[in-house]
C-alpha cells in the first residue's frame, strides 16, 4: 500500500511557475485583512491565465492543463487559504453544459464562466434522497419549507418559494436553481438571471465568511431557452455535477488548525514550561491530532476510491460526519489549550496565530448542509448499511401536492 | 497513492479466512478461552505448519520474510475471527528483539525454533507499577561471574504459561535517564527460580505472573549490549505494536458487523430496530471506529515497510486509536444487543474482552498519545 501522493516532474515544474506568479500577485496579508474587494479583482486575474477553470481548453476560458497540473494549483491555492476562488459551482456548471443537451445561449456562457467574468452561486443539493417517510422529494411547497416550485406557463417558468445557494460573489450574475415541476415528479435545472424580477436575497448577518445565502423567489418568470437538459433531469444533472467526490483532486492535508494548536502548545510556556509537556494538555492535543489524521485518512481512502472508479457509498458521508465532529472538537479543545485567547481576532495584536483560533471557533459551526436537519450524514450512512424499512409506505410513493 | 493489496495479500487473507472458518468457529474460541491455558496446541500447530510462524522471520533463519503489511493482513483476520496464539508474544516481539540485538549464534539458535513454531516465547516487560516506560522496569539483574542472577516479579506477560523461553527485561544498573541501565535476558522457563501463575479476571488472551526468584542467566542469555536493552525493546515493540493494531481493527470491525447483523434481524414493534434512528447512531459510531482503525494502522505498516521515520508516530497514533475505538465499538455493540450480548455463548463478549485488556496491552491510549507529543516534538 502507499499512502504519499507522488508529484512528476511536471507537476513540480509547473508548481514553480503558480508560486512565482502567487508570490509576485497575491496582495499582502495587510492588504487582504478585513478588506473582500480585491478578491474579486484577484479572481479577475486568475480567470485571465485560465486558472479559474486550468483544466478546460484555452478557448473555453481554461488553460487546457492536465490534471495533476490542476492538483498542484489547487495545492498552492489551499496553503495560502484560497482554494475557495475555484469555485466547485462554476466547474459543475460548465461540466453540465457540457453534457447535458442545452439551449446554445447557455453554451456560449462557458468562456465567461470559466473566465470568472460571470459569477454563478449554485443550489445547494441535498447529497442523496430523505429516509422513508420523510416524502418522495427533497421539497415540498409548504410555506417554510424550503423548495422551488415552477409552474409552466407557455413558454416561461414561474418560480416561487425558497432556497440555499452558495457562491463566492457577493454578487452572482447567475443562480444556478433546482425546481420541482409543479403538479409532477419531476426537477428541473435552471440557470436564473440574478437580477431577476420577484428575486430577493434577504441581507442578514453571519457568523462566518462566504456562508450559504438564502434566495426567495416570488413568481419570478424566467423563459425555458434558461433550461439545463430535459425536464425530468434537474436533480440527476445537479448530483452528478456538484456532487463529484469534493476534494478528490488534492491530496488531503491536516487541518491547518490541528498545526496551528500543535505549534501553540509547543512554543508558549506556562512558569517556563512549554505548554505541551503539561501531561493533560499534551493528551488533548494529541487527541485533535488524532481527529484530524483520521479525517485526512479517511479523505485519502475516498480519494483513492474516486481514482480508482470505485463506487463510494457510505465512505463519503461517513467523512463528512467525521470531519464536522473533528471541527467541533478541535473548538473545545483550542478553547481548553489557548484559553480565552482563543477568541481574540486579527485585528487584536495578543490574538495567537494571527487570529486563526478566533475564525476557526465560528467556522466550526458551519453547516456542511445548511438546510440540513442534524444527523443528515447518518441517515444516509444508515441507508448504505441497509438499516432502513424494506418497504416504503403509499405516502412516500406519492408525488407532492401543491 | 494506491490502498490495494497486492496479490500476495489477498492470497495472505483468502487462506487466512478459509482457515479461521475451518479451524476458530465462535465454539472453538469459547473452548480456548475457557481452558485453563487459553491456548490449543492443535491449532497452533496448525498455524505453524502454514507458515505463519515464520512470516516476520528471514529466509535465513527458516522463516518467509514477508512485509510487515502481508502480516497485518493476516493480523486484521485473526482478530476478526478473535483467534487466541502466542504469535504476537513468539513470532513476532521476541523474533524481533533476538534480530535486532542478538549475536550470530544466538540468532541461529533461537530464531529457527521460532519460525517453526516449536519453540514459543514470551515477552516478559510489565511489572506491578505497570507501564511501557524504561521508568518502570525496575527487576533486578545483579552480575554474579560471567552471568547474571534476576530477582523480581513481571506481571501481566501474555504467554508466559505455555512459553518455552522468555525474553525477560531486567534493570542491570542506573544510569543518568531511565532508559540506561536496561538489559535483555533469554531465560530458559524451566530455570530454577521461575514460576508462572495465570492471573484470574475477565481477561483475554489469557496473562501470567512470573516470579524470578535467584534465577541464574549465563553470559550467553544476554541479548545485545548489558545496559543497551532499551532501543532493542522499544523497536520491537513498535512492530508488535503496530500487528497488535491489525488485530484490534480486525475485531472492531467484527463487532460493527455483529451489530449491523442483529439490527437488521431482530424485530421491535413489528419492525427490524436498525430501523430506529438511536440503534443507527450505536452501529454508526462501531463502523467509524472500525474505519479509523484500520486505515490508520495500514498506514503505519506501509511506513514500516518503506522505513519512514514518521512510521513510530503513525504506530502510536494507530495504538491511540484502536485503543479507545475497540473497546468503544463493543459498548456500542452491546447497547444494540441488550440481554444477547451479555450471554456468552453469543460471542460479542469474547471481543468486548479482548477490547478491553488489550487497549492496555503494549500501550494505552495515555501512553502513545504522550509518545507521539514526544516524537513529533522530535
Amino acid at each position: 500500500m502507499d499512502f504519499t501522493y507522488h508529484y512528476s516532474s511536471t507537476q513540480e515544474a509547473f508548481r514553480k511557475e503558480v508560486c512565482a506568479w502567487l508570490d509576485a500577485n497575491l496582495p499582502s496579508e495587510a492588504a487582504r485583512s478585513g478588506n473582500q474587494s480585491w478578491l474579486l479583482d484577484f479572481r479577475t486575474r486568475l480567470g485571465e491565465k485560465g486558472w479559474l477553470a486550468p483544466t478546460e481548453p484555452v478557448e473555453n476560458g481554461g488553460m487546457g492543463a492536465s490534471s495533476g497540473e490542476q492538483v498542484v494549483l489547487a495545492e498552492e491555492l489551499e496553503l495560502r487559504g484560497l482554494r475557495s476562488v475555484q469555485d466547485r459551482g462554476a466547474a459543475a456548471l460548465t461540466q453540465a453544459l457540457h453534457n447535458w443537451p442545452s439551449a446554445p445561449q447557455l453554451s456560449d456562457l462557458i468562456s465567461a464562466i470559466n473566465g470568472g467574468r460571470i459569477s454563478i452561486w449554485h443550489a445547494n443539493i441535498p447529497h442523496e434522497t430523505p429516509e422513508p417517510g420523510a416524502g418522495v422529494l427533497p421539497f415540498s411547497n409548504g410555506m417554510h419549507e424550503e423548495g422551488v416550485i415552477s409552474t409552466e406557463d407557455g413558454d416561461d417558468y414561474v418560480l416561487n418559494g425558497w432556497a440555499w445557494f452558495h457562491g463566492p460573489d457577493p454578487n452572482p450574475s447567475y443562480l444556478w436553481t433546482l425546481a420541482h415541476l409543479e403538479g409532477t415528479d419531476s426537477t428541473i435545472s435552471l440557470l436564473v438571471p440574478a437580477g431577476l424580477e420577484g428575486i430577493s436575497i434577504p441581507v442578514s448577518r453571519q457568523l462566518m465568511d462566504a456562508p450559504a445565502k438564502r434566495v426567495r423567489f416570488d413568481q419570478a418568470r424566467i423563459s425555458r431557452s434558461f433550461l439545463l437538459g430535459s425536464t425530468g433531469d434537474g436533480l440527476p444533472l445537479m448530483r452528478s455535477t456538484l456532487l463529484v467526490a469534493s476534494d478528490s483532486d488534492v491530496p488531503p492535508r491536516l487541518d491547518p488548525i490541528v498545526i496551528h494548536l500543535q505549534r501553540y502548545a509547543e512554543t508558549t510556556t506556562r512558569q517556563g514550561v512549554p505548554l505541551i509537556q503539561e501531561p493533560v494538555t499534551q493528551q488533548v492535543v494529541m487527541e485533535a491530532y488524532i481527529e484530524g489524521r483520521v479525517a485526512q485518512l479517511f479523505q485519502t481512502r475516498d480519494a483513492w476510491m474516486w481514482a480508482t472508479a470505485q463506487k463510494n457509498t457510505y465512505q463519503a458521508a461517513q467523512t463528512r460526519m467525521w470531519r464536522k465532529r473533528a471541527a467541533q472538537r478541535y473548538a473545545q479543545i483550542v478553547r481548553q489549550v489557548v484559553g480565552v485567547y482563543a477568541l481574540l481576532d486579527e485585528v487584536d495584536p495578543m490574538a495567537p496565530a494571527r487570529g486563526e483560533f478566533a475564525t476557526h471557533q465560528r467556522e466550526s459551526l458551519r453547516p456542511d448542509d445548511p438546510s440540513g436537519v442534524s444527523g443528515s450524514d447518518a441517515a444516509i450512512i444508515a441507508r448504505h448499511l441497509g438499516m432502513v424499512w424494506k418497504e416504503e409506505t403509499e405516502r412516500d410513493r406519492a408525488p407532492v401536492q401543491p | 497513492m494506491d490502498l490495494a493489496l497486492t496479490e500476495m495479500q489477498t492470497l495472505i487473507q483468502n487462506l487466512a479466512k478459509e482457515f479461521m472458518e475451518g479451524e476458530m468457529p465462535k465454539d472453538k474460541v469459547l473452548e480456548i478461552d475457557d481452558s485453563p491455558s487459553g491456548f490449543s496446541e492443535e491449532i497452533w500447530q496448525k498455524m505453524c505448519e502454514v507458515g505463519w510462524a515464520g512470516m516476520a522471520i528471514p529466509e535465513a533463519y527458516g522463516g518467509s520474510e514477508n512485509t510487515f503489511t502481508d502480516l497485518g493482513v493476516l493480523y486484521e483476520i485473526m482478530g476478526y475471527y478473535a483467534c487466541p496464539s502466542p504469535h504476537l508474544s513468539s513470532a513476532v516481539i521476541c523474533a524481533q528483539a533476538i534480530l535486532e540485538a542478538g549475536s550470530d549464534e544466538q540468532k541461529q539458535a533461537l530464531l529457527p525454533g521460532i519460525a517453526t513454531g516449536q519453540q514459543i516465547f514470551a515477552f516478559a516487560l510489565t511489572e506491578p507499577e505497570y507501564g511501557w516506560e524504561p521508568a518502570q522496569v525496575q527487576l533486578q539483574a545483579t552480575q554474579q561471574g560471567d552471568g547474571f542472577v534476576l530477582n523480581g516479579t513481571k506481571l501481566f506477560v501474555p504467554d508466559a504459561n505455555v512459553a518455552d523461553q522468555m525474553l525477560v527485561a531486567a534493570r542491570t544498573s542506573n544510569g543518568a535517564s531511565p532508559a540506561d541501565g536496561i538489559s535483555l535476558f533469554v531465560v530458559d522457563k524451566n530455570s530454577t527460580g521461575i514460576d508462572v501463575r495465570v492471573q484470574s479476571g475477565w481477561i483475554g488472551p489469557k496473562v501470567c505472573e512470573v516470579t524470578l526468584d535467584n534465577v541464574e542467566v549465563p553470559k550467553s542469555g544476554v541479548l545485545g549490549a548489558v545496559g543497551g536493552g532499551w532501543s532493542t525493546i522499544e523497536k520491537a515493540l513498535d512492530k508488535g505494536t503496530v500487528l497488535l493494531c491489525a488485530y484490534m481493527a480486525g475485531g472492531t470491525q467484527r463487532v460493527h458487523e455483529m451489530s449491523l447483523e442483529y439490527s437488521q434481524t431482530r424485530i421491535a414493534f413489528g419492525v427490524p430496530i436498525g430501523t430506529f434512528q438511536r440503534v443507527q447512531d450505536h452501529v454508526i459510531e462501531s463502523l467509524n471506529q472500525a474505519d479509523a482503525a484500520k486505515w490508520a494502522t495500514f498506514e503505519a505498516l506501509s511506513q514500516v515497510d518503506d522505513g519512514q521515520a514518521e512510521a513510530s508516530v503513525s504506530i502510536s497514533m494507530a495504538k491511540a486509536i484502536t485503543s479507545v475505538g475497540f473497546p468503544l465499538a463493543c459498548d456500542e455493540s452491546h447497547h444494540v444487543h441488550a440481554g444477547i450480548g451479555t450471554d456468552l455463548e453469543y460471542g460479542l463478549t469474547q471481543y468486548t474482552k479482548r477490547a478491553r485488556t488489550l487497549q492496555h496491552y503494549l500501550g494505552d491510549a495515555v501512553h502513545h498519545k504522550a509518545r507521539m507529543a514526544r516524537l513529533l516534538q522530535g
